[in-house]
């Protein structure tokens, strides 16, 4: 009864694409209708000049990466997207990349205020906080359109700050969001106001150099060097250092009010190769100008090259200039910091970035989806071989990307493949996978490879909807007590890698189920056996990693915190899977379950895994809290509710089991076990049946 | 499913053994018992999880994770009994020790499941030997100077003492044995050194010291010279709760002699309670002395801290390593000087010296400190053990089972299912 | 088939676990916990009230007093060291202030503040010695007995508040070296009349260091 599989196995084939395909068109918009015409648009940024300034490294959070790296996540959490499609007059779209976008916001900010860049969800946050939002529930909207709100969303913000984040509604959230988004925006639209508008001297200013200046308006740089000088500064220095409180020196105000400006990007490498965590914005440099820090020599200098910037860029006329001089510029950063020696790795940042591997291996999972649900319509034909064949080849060229770019971010960051929980997607779906081709391997079914490429493409749209949803870094430093390789790479993989099996053996349990379903007298015998002993066999891997990772936890807990086991959720999360995996092992010893028994218990048991994995992160208590994440509960309980459905569908096939028996009658009882008693040579015993 | 039970005598079972023993082991040891105690295991586990979200660690271990019985709140939906974790682990204990380890046939087969089992044995030894011999609690100490004193996180406890009495020992009571449910409960101690009784009333979990006239506390039932307690709300992170009591003194009669109230008293957010100011009264002649304050002890070393360092990430207030560098001395006089950071402990004598905090912010003229977890724990190292008996013995028996799996699978292909 | 007994017999353990929940918390518990005392560990300090060990100030932690049946202790204040109200709607009020001589305008300033506050004539240097005495403190000091409209504020510096009719004001102000001390109770007639031999027992209790009643 080689057919049996065929109807599910299509159905399921379409329902996967169709959910993948619908969900990821979720993401791509029609952008805003409202055309821009060409004195709206910055002229085209040269290609070297981009690809120089993508390479140019900043530092954030404590890790050094690429301007690439930072305009991607600015613009992915801002727009839910990485990258700006601006409608043109005439029909046309011109799409900007992050540091493309990025520059135009910092060189050119009146003209980046009409780009549609801040994604609104639901236009009703919008009314909240008085503006007319555009027709579309969800649509983008520019920084021109928001700024005349933006008063009433910092004061949302606000107030929000005071409202935990799970008491929040879907429409605070939003505002809170749009208004954090709005304030890192203009962080950088106002990063270089100062070498574009210079300073006032004020009229009261007492001394030399600067008292013939007063009332006038001069560089900025001109006035911080003669600022300097004055004594007014001098005697004020003095006294600070005296301990004493003496008013500060006009003018002083006005420098603090830069500071804030230009404290954003800092992307100033270290002077020396002895300082290597001396990275400064703008700001720094002018702290360490005044303060004779390591940067005061280059300080000026270095100020003086943004004001030509800023000069040339509002000039439409030197275009060829100002980019040939924002390209030195970048050139010079780049030099500088690999003079530094900081700069090591800032280039596989970001090549780690635009390779974007997990989304090729995503796109490439739903083709092999596709070949292989195309296979099962003549799975013993020539065509049928050759598509079983290419989806085996391309699962392990799918699975090896997803190897090669976690071993790309392990190369950046110095750290095992897990240091959050972004960083657990891709490796759970690379375990679950390897372990399904194994399988494969030894049935040769294709039943295995169909769950490797489902795996590997639902694992890569995970990663992408999360990375998408955080729109932070990934690769963010970490915490003291996380500063352990050993512990990264014993502890965190394992338990992990138990995580991946005992989901995969839910999987084949899922999918045993649907069979029943579809097969209630079981004709198909190896088929059943085969789902069985994968998921049996995949059961006990999941329990060993489980087992030793929730020890190892243990032991690392009791290494930093002295304490071996302090009932903390995530702790408890791995627990249970352990006991779940050890009561359903017993259970089939006691009789309490059999065949489906095994299999409903086994499908259940990924809820314990969902449970661990991502509901003990939303308690928000204990030592591996990661914050709530809104929206991401109802998303668990739904899955939950799935998982559920599924089991109870056993109660039916139970039932249709029991009337199909009934109408065969008992002359023909048909033995509802491959393998009977011999509990210790268990379902494993292999394709002959002992019994 | 009962109609399809095959026979239940498990198939590792010798048949030429009967006897009246080997029953009991059966029954103690069975299959059955395994299931559910990993079941309850689960509830508890989960209900004591989500718990913390709303009560704090702290009450989520008394409830469910160190108790014999679950008490009456933590009851499953308000009416469903629960066993405590303590009591669920003894009988897996016995359970695991009868049915996979006595019990069990012993061949090479099986060997990887013994092995296996017997570090589970080990596992929850490990955490039964923790919970009732553990010492736990931390020791602050400022850059430049010593310390040999650790303080209990949690636990308040009632010192007793007689200052120039012939015992020089100081009584505790810990707040465990005088914490009740309710403020109306009363609890009487007594101690054969003593000429009285001491009986705890009015117990409040978290409560500051205020004067009757506060504006807060209008239906102060009870008082001592104008002084009573000022509930507050319980703090789901036990170690912000500052117990309170009221505290009479019996003679023997049962009458009272003496009476205060015990707490801490808080004003501009500042904790003023002077820890050398104890209540005190006179019994007959004797003098004795009765102080509410944190259980703290002394460790037969000391630890002079040498200096700090935290580094931070450039840029930021997120601290990327922070270590101290201390020099112990222990009872013999003898200097050693070690490095303590994160996950890097400094083990000696049966002590265990962890980095758990730090200030390095305090104002110009104060030193910065390091907070520093001291614990005693017999069972240190065993769950380490346990471990590398449980990886063994799962290999061996998954393994051994896998490979024979292949072999035939390998001399017997599948037919394709489709 | 002994199926069923096993399979009952993982209830059991636990049911008779169950059963165990009975046991309540012991009421009368030996101490049998004790530590030895730590090296430097300070003498513990003997015999002090209740107010010392948790005085809200130093004037407090210094005074020994009782307080009467039915009052209430408030908060200490700024001006206010000791600090009482009484009465079914606590508007009856007692305090205690302690003030450095130098810049608290004098003993006969203050007297003549509070006479003024009941609508009294302002007394002369001279008048002092008329007045009734009570010992406060071991020492006599000159007694106040007031009725009238009381126009005080609720605090000794506070502007005038609404006047009170058919009120009655208790007190005394005198200089101990270096201070001056007030004590004052005001409330409706009625109140005051009725607790003013609780006032007395207060200012009879008053006492600086060991027992109440103390002298200065």
């Amino acid at each position: 009864m080689k057919k049996a599989p065929v109807i599910p196995g299509i159905l399921l084939a379409l329902a996967v694409v169709g959910i993948v395909l619908y969900l990821s068109s979720k993401t791509r918009l029609k952008e805003a209708v409202t055309p821009l015409t060409a004195s709206q648009v910055a002229p085209v940024w040269k290609k070297e000049v981009i690809g120089t300034m993508e390479r140019v490294a900043k530092t954030d959070d404590g890790r050094t990466k690429s301007l690439y790296t930072f305009a991607h996540y600015e613009l992915l959490r801002n727009r839910a997207l990485a990258s700006v499609r601006l409608p043109l007059e005439g029909g046309t779209t011109r799409t900007l990349t992050p540091v493309e976008w990025f520059l135009d916001v910092i060189f050119r900010p009146e003209t980046a205020s009409r780009y549609a860049i801040f994604n609104v969800e639901d236009s009703d946050a919008l009314l909240q906080v008085g503006l007319n939002p555009h027709d579309k529930k969800r649509d983008k909207y520019s920084y021109a359109e928001l700024a005349p709100a933006r008063e009433q969303l910092y004061a949302a913000r606000t107030r929000l700050a005071e409202v935990p984040a799970e008491k929040q509604s879907r429409l605070d959230q939003q505002i809170n969001n749009l208004a954090t988004n709005l304030i890192r925006y203009e962080d950088l639209v106002h990063f270089l106001d100062f070498a574009r508008q210079g300073i006032v001297i004020p009229e009261n200013y007492p001394d030399e150099p600067l008292k013939s200046k007063a009332g006038k308006t001069i560089p900025f740089s001109e006035a911080l060097a003669a600022f300097k000088e004055s004594a007014a500064f001098k005697s004020f220095i003095v006294s600070a250092k005296a301990g004493q409180q003496l008013p500060p020196p006009p003018l002083f105000e006005k420098i603090d009010s830069v500071l804030k400006d230009t404290s954003g990007i800092t992307w100033y490498p270290p002077p020396s190769t002895d300082k290597p965590d001396a990275w400064v914005p703008p700001a720094g440099l002018i702290r360490d100008f005044l303060t004779d820090g390591p940067h005061a020599a280059t300080s000026i200098a270095r100020l003086q090259t943004l004001e030509n910037l800023a000069a040339l860029s509002s000039d439409p006329v030197k275009n060829d200039e100002f980019q040939a001089a924002v390209l030195t510029f970048g050139q010079g950063l780049i030099r500088d910091a690999e003079s530094s020696g900081s700069y090591k790795k800032v280039a596989l940042d970001r090549g780690y970035l635009k390779a974007d591997l997990f989304s090729w291996a995503k796109w490439g999972f739903l083709l092999l989806f596709l070949l292989l649900a195309l296979s099962w319509l003549a799975p013993s034909s020539g065509w049928g071989r050759v598509l079983t064949k290419l989806s085996t080849i391309g699962g392990f060229v799918g699975f090896a990307t997803i190897l090669t770019g976690i071993l790309w971010r392990v190369f950046i960051t110095g750290w095992g493949p897990i240091t959050n929980i972004y960083e657990t997607i891709p490796f759970i779906t690379l375990m679950a996978g390897i372990f399904a081709l194994f399988m494969e391997l030894i049935f040769r079914n294709r039943i295995s490879l169909i769950v490797a490429i489902t795996c590997g493409a639902a694992g890569m749209f995970l990663a992408g909807r999360y990375e998408a949803g955080d729109a932070a870094d990934t690769m963010p430093s970490l915490v003291a007590v996380l500063r352990s390789n050993y512990w990264l790479w014993t502890h965190v993989t394992t338990i992990n890698i138990g995580y991946a099996t005992v989901l995969l053996a839910a999987i084949f349990s899922i999918i045993y189920i649907f069979c029943r379903l579809f097969d209630i007298t079981r004709q198909n015998k190896p088929l059943f056996r085969m789902l069985t002993q994968s998921s049996y066999g995949i059961l006990c891997f999941g329990l060993v990693f489980s087992l030793v990772g929730t020890v190892l936890g243990g032991i690392w807990g009791n290494e930093s915190w002295g304490r071996f086991w302090g009932w903390d959720p995530k702790e408890n999360g791995a627990m249970v899977i352990v006991l779940w995996c050890l009561a359903v092992l017993h259970m089939r010893l006691a009789g309490w379950i059999k065949e489906l028994g095994l299999h409903l218990c086994t499908a259940f048991g990924a809820n314990f895994c969902l449970f661990s994995w991502w509901h003990v992160n939303l308690l928000n208590v204990g030592l591996h809290s990661y914050g709530f994440t809104q929206g991401l509960d109802q998303k668990l309980y739904m899955a939950y509710a799935l998982v559920c459905l599924v089991v109870l569908l056993g109660a039916v096939i139970k039932f249709l089991e029991v009337e199909a028996n009934k109408a065969e009658g008992s002359s023909k009882p048909a033995p509802p076990l491959p393998v009977k008693a011999p509990v210790d040579a268990p379902l494993l015993s292999g394709g002959a049946n002992p019994a | 499913m009962s109609a399809e039970t095959p026979t239940l005598s498990p198939p590792e079972t010798p048949r030429h053994r009967a006897g009246l023993t080997d029953r009991i082991l059966s029954i103690v040891g069975s299959y059955h018992i395994a299931v559910v105690v990993f079941l309850l295991m689960i509830v508890l586990t989960l209900v004591g999880t989500f718990s913390q979200k709303t009560i704090g660690l702290y009450e989520s271990l008394r409830i469910y994770f160190v108790s014999w019985m679950v008490p009456r709140e933590g009851w499953l939906f308000g009416f469903i009994p629960l066993p405590g974790m303590a009591l669920v682990l003894a009988v897996m204990f016995v359970n695991l020790l009868a049915g996979g380890v006595l019990r069990i046939k012993k061949n090479w087969r099986t060997i990887g499941n013994v092995i296996a089992h017997l570090s589970m044995l080990g596992l929850i030894a490990a955490g039964a030997a923790s919970l009732w011999y553990k010492q736990e609690g931390h020791m602050r100490i400022f850059e430049g100077e010593s310390n040999n004193r650790v303080s209990a996180f949690q636990d308040w406890v009632l010192e007793v003492q007689e200052p120039a009495g012939a015992e020089k020992t100081v009584a505790v009571i810990r707040e465990t044995a005088f914490r009740t449910d309710s403020p109306a409960e009363t609890t009487t101690f007594h101690r054969k050194e003593w000429p009285f009784e001491l009986k705890v009333s009015g117990y409040q979990r978290n409560a500051t010291i205020t004067t009757t006239g506060d504006p807060a506390v209008l239906t102060a039932s009870d008082q001592v010279d104008g002084y009573t307690l000022r509930p507050l709300e319980p703090n789901a992170q036990h170690e912000a709760n500052m117990a309170g009591l009221f505290l009479d003194v019996l003679d023997s009669t049962g009458k009272s002699i003496a009476r205060t109230v015990l707490a801490q008293a808080i004003r501009q957010g500042e904790i003023v309670t002077r820890s050398d100011a104890p209540f005190s009264f006179k019994a007959g002649e004797r003098n004795f002395t009765v102080a509410l304050t944190r259980e703290s002890w002394e460790v037969p070393f000391s630890i002079h801290l040498d200096d700090f360092i935290a580094t931070y990430y450039p840029g930021t207030r997120k601290a990327k390593e922070y270590e101290s560098n201390v020099t112990m001395t222990n009872a013999a006089g003898k200097d050693t000087k070690f490095r303590i950071w994160m996950n890097n402990p400094l083990r000696d004598s049966g002590f265990v010296a962890y980095q758990t905090s730090f200030d390095d912010q305090s104002p110009p003229g104060q030193e910065k400190y390091s907070v520093l977890t001291v614990v005693k724990n017999p069972s240190d190292q065993w769950p380490f053990y346990s471990l590398i008996m449980a990886t063994i013995g799962l290999c061996i028996t998954f393994l051994t089972k896998l490979s024979r799996f292949i072999r035939r699978t390998v001399a017997t292909p599948t037919p394709a299912a489709a | 088939m002994p199926a069923f007994p096993h399979f009952l017999s993982g209830f059991l353990l636990s049911g008779t676990a169950l059963l165990l929940a009975a046991c309540g918390r012991q009421e009368r518990v030996e101490v049998l916990q004790t530590r030895a005392p730590f090296k430097n560990e300070p003498v513990p300090k003997l015999g002090l009230s209740t107010a010392q060990r948790y005085a809200a100030n130093d004037a407090q932690s210094m005074l020994r007093w009782n307080t009467p049946a039915g009052w209430f202790f408030l908060p200490a204040t700024e001006f206010r060291h000791l600090n009482f109200s009484f009465g079914p709607k606590r508007e009856g009020e007692a305090y205690l202030t302690l003030l450095p001589v130098a810049g608290s305008g004098g003993m006969l300033e203050n007297l003549n503040r509070w006479r003024k506050q009941m609508a009294q004539p302002p007394l002369e240097e001279a008048d002092l010695a008329s007045l009734p005495e009570k010992t406060i403190f071991g020492r006599k000091v000159p007694f106040l007995d007031l009725t009238g409209t009381f126009t005080g504020g609720s605090g000794p510096m506070m502007a005038a508040s609404e006047p009170k009719p058919d009120y009655r004001m208790l007190g005394a102000i005198f200089e101990a070296p270096g201070f001056l001390f007030t004590i004052k109770m005001t409330g409706p007639t009625a109140l005051v009349t009725r607790e003013a031999a609780n006032f007395d027992a207060f200012c009879q209790s008053l006492g600086v260091g060991g027992t109440p009643g103390g002298g200065i």
